[in-house]
């Protein structure tokens, strides 16, 4: 193993087989533990220039020190969890004043009425920084939105400039 | 040139004291490729021999120096202190040929004295009478000639009128108004040479609520300020979430008194259309006015379009593009490594060459649907999972020896260089970019003007920052007319 950890821990007798990213500039020169973002198997882990000079041992009973940012399941067709999935990943929130910290602000219309990407169907735990890696089709993704999005072309609230 | 290399104890920082000189620690180390190896190696593998021959016999820089000079005869008087930027601007006129002159004091500009953490063993030591100068001001003052002026005393403020009658162009970078209180701003210049062209340089500007200021203790406002005035600061550095929890995340500053360079650019582009527009159609100068801060913000990338667009917030993102993967460095065995990639030509050659060695890329990378669509692999757990995994492959290996196998698939890489490095890169080394040149202070090592590579009139470095006062008895009687008593006397009377 190396700077992924590729967690094969049996859970209700199959292997977890959760890919999880130790992201470089956290881990390169590192030491601790970290969870399993799935199966939440802690690893005891230490890491020398990018190298994983000891472990990923499991440390049972313990908390984790860490979470990475990002996991996925290639043998499940890459189902994910995203960054900032409470008790799973690490947030990647980006804000950079704490009064910016409260809930996520679902921006769905731009100053010219047209839908951007800042609404859900991303989790809330996604944060505001969250972002979803497949084709943006509003119509299916998030109904809702595309039912407003209609409904502000009706009321001809959506200009090009 | 190149010269033997030779072992050396280093027990104590005396050791290494005079290895700066360059019979110690010669440039370039190795020579540079002969032109003959860069022909036939680089230049006929792309068939493109014809054509790089024929734009090497133009503007290969030691073809320079007997050409002609865009800004012959162009008369520019440079006066500030403490800053870069006017320095830097009257620098580009005065490497595109202008016969520009800077003004100090008679105690010479303060930026003569800063040294790296104070260490003046870092100071060049000039040859005549041993006085030491900072390396920032004498790599700054390039082709000008350097003078002093009181301009506090009377005297001095009749001596820069009667310069600035001469001039075609004030450079100015000194505090807001404080020419104007002396008499000797554009208000009264503009009437004596109406042909004029006058620019201040500053932080944050001349006139404005939050206009440039002195402290109460005198100190002025120099260029951290002006890069702290907009999201520059905000922009450098890793994002706290990018690194272990506690261990950092602060925007870092840039390395270089960035704010000061950028204006400085600006102020010569402003020069040089209000000397077409003086020349073309109105006949007259005019007065310019060009802040660090409002300079940087206009480099600032898309940062405020999107918070007017959503009240976006654009985030640093440390070593990533937040737009593009790849398109990044990241660490690997001896520093940094660039890659660069983002359409699927590319990405899936990134992927190909990392596969050689780490067939698991392939596995998680290219067979992840989500990452197939050029657009979907720009989310930032996309960056996450191909940075992480790239940085596997990178962790075994050197710089050098990913640039080698990336571009063995045409990938655009470059290794993170250290400036000595840079310094001994063979492409540098052979265009060069890099020379050296002697001055009041010893050989300095340089980098060539990036406008040298031009056909008939190519910017030149003639000469680096003199000592204080070197130019006054030439430039004295050259622009106003004094002979040798008028200069003593105003010696006498510390004028100059
Ligand atoms: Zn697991
Ligand atoms: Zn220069």
């Amino acid at each position: 193993m190396c700077d992924v950890i590729w967690c094969k821990k049996e859970v209700d007798g199959s292997p977890c087989e959760t890919v999880n990213y130790l992201d470089p500039f956290c881990f390169w020169n590192w030491e601790g533990t970290i969870n399993c973002a799935e199966c939440r198997t802690v690893y005891y882990i230490h890491m020398i220039q990018g190298h994983m000079y000891k472990g990923p041992e499991e440390r049972p009973g313990e908390e984790p020190d860490t979470s990475p940012l990002y996991a996925d399941k290639p043998l499940e067709g890459y189902r994910n969890y995203m960054f900032a999935t409470e008790g799973r990943t690490r947030p990647f929130e980006c804000m950079p004043r704490s009064f910016l910290l409260g809930e996520a602000d679902m921006v769905k219309f731009s100053i010219r009425g047209k839908p951007v990407r800042g609404w859900r169907p991303q989790p809330e735990s996604a944060g505001i920084a969250g972002s979803f890696p497949y084709h943006w089709d509003i119509q299916n993704l998030s109904p809702d939105v595309w039912e407003e999005y209609q409904e502000k072309i009706r009321k001809g609230e959506v200009s090009d400039w | 040139m190149a010269q033997e290399k030779r072992d050396v104890e280093i027990n104590s920082i005396q050791d290494s004291l005079d290895m700066l000189t360059p019979e110690i620690r010669p440039w370039p180390v190795t020579p540079p490729p002969s032109a003959e190896e860069v022909s036939t190696q680089v230049y006929t593998k792309r068939k493109a021999e014809d054509f790089l021959g024929w734009v090497e016999d133009n503007v290969k820089f030691e073809k320079s120096f007997g050409k002609a000079e865009a800004l012959a005869g162009l008369k520019v008087l440079d006066i500030g202190l403490w800053r870069l930027g006017h320095k830097f601007a009257a620098s580009m006129l005065a490497e595109a040929g202008a016969e520009v002159v800077c003004i100090e004091p008679p105690g010479g500009d303060p930026l003569r004295q800063l040294t790296p953490f104070g260490r003046e063993e870092y100071m060049l030591a000039d040859q005549e009478t041993g006085e030491k100068c900072g390396i920032e001001f004498i790599a700054e003052m390039v082709n000008q000639y350097a003078i002093t002026l009181d301009v506090d005393t009377e005297e001095g403020q009749q001596v820069f009128r009667e310069l600035a009658a001469n001039a075609d162009v004030v450079i100015e970078a000194l505090p807001p108004g404080y020419a104007d209180e002396r008499g000797i701003g554009y208000r009264h210049l503009k009437d004596l040479n109406p042909g004029l062209i006058y620019a201040w340089t500053g932080i944050r500007g001349q006139w404005g609520p939050d206009k440039d200021r002195l402290s109460k203790h005198g100190q002025w406002e120099i260029e951290p300020f002006a890069c702290a005035s907009n999201a520059w600061i905000h922009s450098t550095g890793y994002p706290q979430d990018q690194l272990p929890r506690g261990k950092g995340g602060d925007p870092t500053r840039a390395g270089v008194w960035i704010a000061d360079y950028v204006a400085g650019e600006q102020v010569a582009v402003n020069i040089m259309a209000a000397l077409y527009w003086r020349e073309e159609f109105s006949g007259e100068g005019q007065f310019i006015e060009v802040t660090g801060a409002e300079a940087l913000m206009d480099i600032t990338d898309f940062d405020m379009t999107w918070y007017g667009f959503n009240k976006s917030i654009k985030a640093r993102t440390g070593a990533w593009d937040p737009n593009l993967n790849q398109y990044e460095w990241n660490p690997c065995k001896d520093g940094y490594m660039m890659i660069g990639g983002q359409s699927d030509r590319l990405w899936y050659r990134i992927g190909m060459c990392i596969e050689r060695d780490y067939p698991q890329f392939g596995r998680l990378i290219h067979e992840d649907p989500y990452l197939k669509e050029m657009g979907a692999r720009n989310a930032l757990h996309a960056l996450i999972k191909t940075y992480t995994l790239t940085t596997r492959w990178l962790r075994d290996i050197n710089r050098v020896q990913a640039e080698e196998a990336l571009l063995e698939y045409e990938i655009a890489a470059g290794p993170v260089l250290f400036v000595d490095e840079v310094c001994e890169f063979p492409h540098f080394k052979y265009r060069p970019w890099i020379y050296n040149c002697e001055s009041d202070y010893g050989t300095f090592l340089y980098p060539t003007s990036p406008n040298a590579y031009q056909f008939d009139t190519p910017h030149r470095l003639k000469w680096v920052g003199r000592r204080l006062g070197k130019d006054n008895g030439e430039i004295y009687s050259k622009w106003v007319g004094y002979g040798p008593t008028r200069l003593a006397e105003l010696k006498t009377e510390g004028v100059i």
